[in-house]
């Protein structure tokens, strides 16, 4: 099995915090284990995973919100509109999908209203 | 009579004394020649007869031996046909068996190659098609690239209503 050591240091973070200690504490105990560990270049990752895991922690959802085109800010709040606080979105883009968007729910499922799901199945 | 013989000039006793050679001659003749011969003659004769018989007998083996053998030919011949046409049946069986197994494996084979021929168009048309939906799809998207927003538009609004139903 794959280690996935970006999970592993954010269950780490998320256990210590719910354990009720410092967050300054805990954020510093984690920046010090990142560097003893010469893991600095995951940091971003880490970060990402924590934030996964702190949406989920709240009872909210991580959505990735992918377009073929930098979304306008109108669209954005349309979208946003259409989940609850606590969720995280993320928006991103991906060109490939020639047009529309495409959602990512928790990274288990997805709702795909781009153009190039609308071609697959129709010559599936 | 004595007169007679006298004027006839014979004497009694030279006639005696010749007349005893002569039985002396023809005894030994008789003992010397004539038996052997007639021996001789009846031994010959003997012979000839078995000789006749024995070539009467050679003659009627010959004629047996002559029927025999030709039965025997006709029995050789009789069976020679039997064995021919036996044969003959075999090889047309065999014909007909080969000629059989033949057109099986023609059929076979007929039958493979028209797969082949149909797999073959099958994988032409497949890449027709692929080629042809390729085409399309470009040509599409093309198409959304002329004006994208719109189709964007569309696409979101289409979103939003799925999340709100969901």
């Amino acid at each position: 099995m794959k280690a996935n050591i970006e999970k592993d240091y954010a269950k780490a973070f998320v256990a210590l915090l719910d354990m009720k200690m410092k967050e300054e504490d805990v954020i510093a105990g984690l920046i010090n284990t990142v560097r003893k560990n010469f893991h600095e270049s995951k940091m971003a990752k880490i970060v990402n995973e924590i934030e996964k895991l702190l949406v989920k922690s709240s009872g909210g959802k991580n959505i990735v919100c992918q377009s073929a085109r930098e979304l306008s800010v109108e669209n954005k709040n349309r979208i946003k509109a259409e989940f609850s606080k606590d969720d995280q979105i993320n928006f991103s883009v991906n060109k490939e999908l020639v047009a529309g968007v495409r959602f990512v729910f928790d990274e288990t499922t997805e709702l795909d209203k781009s153009f190039r799901h609308k071609l697959k199945v129709l010559f599936s | 009579m004595q007169e007679l013989v006298s004027q006839l000039g014979l004497d009694w006793k030279l006639l005696l004394s010749q007349g005893a050679n002569f039985l002396i001659v023809v005894g030994v003749l008789t003992a010397l020649v004539y038996r052997p011969l007639l021996k001789i003659l009846k031994e010959r004769r003997e012979k000839i007869e078995l000789g006749v018989k024995a070539g009467e007998m050679a003659e009627v083996k010959l004629a047996e031996i002559e029927t025999e053998r030709n039965t025997k030919l006709k029995e050789i011949e009789v069976q020679a046909i039997s064995i021919v046409r036996a044969s003959e049946d075999q090889a047309k069986k065999k014909a007909e068996e080969i000629l059989g197994r033949a057109e099986e494996k023609s059929e076979g084979l007929i039958k493979n190659a028209q797969e082949i021929i149909d797999q073959k168009e099958k994988e032409a048309l497949k890449v027709l098609d692929d080629k042809a939906v390729a085409l399309v799809k470009e040509a599409l998207v093309k198409t959304v690239l002329l004006k994208p927003e719109e189709i964007d538009e569309k696409l979101i609004g289409q979103a939003i209503s799925d999340l709100k139903t969901s």
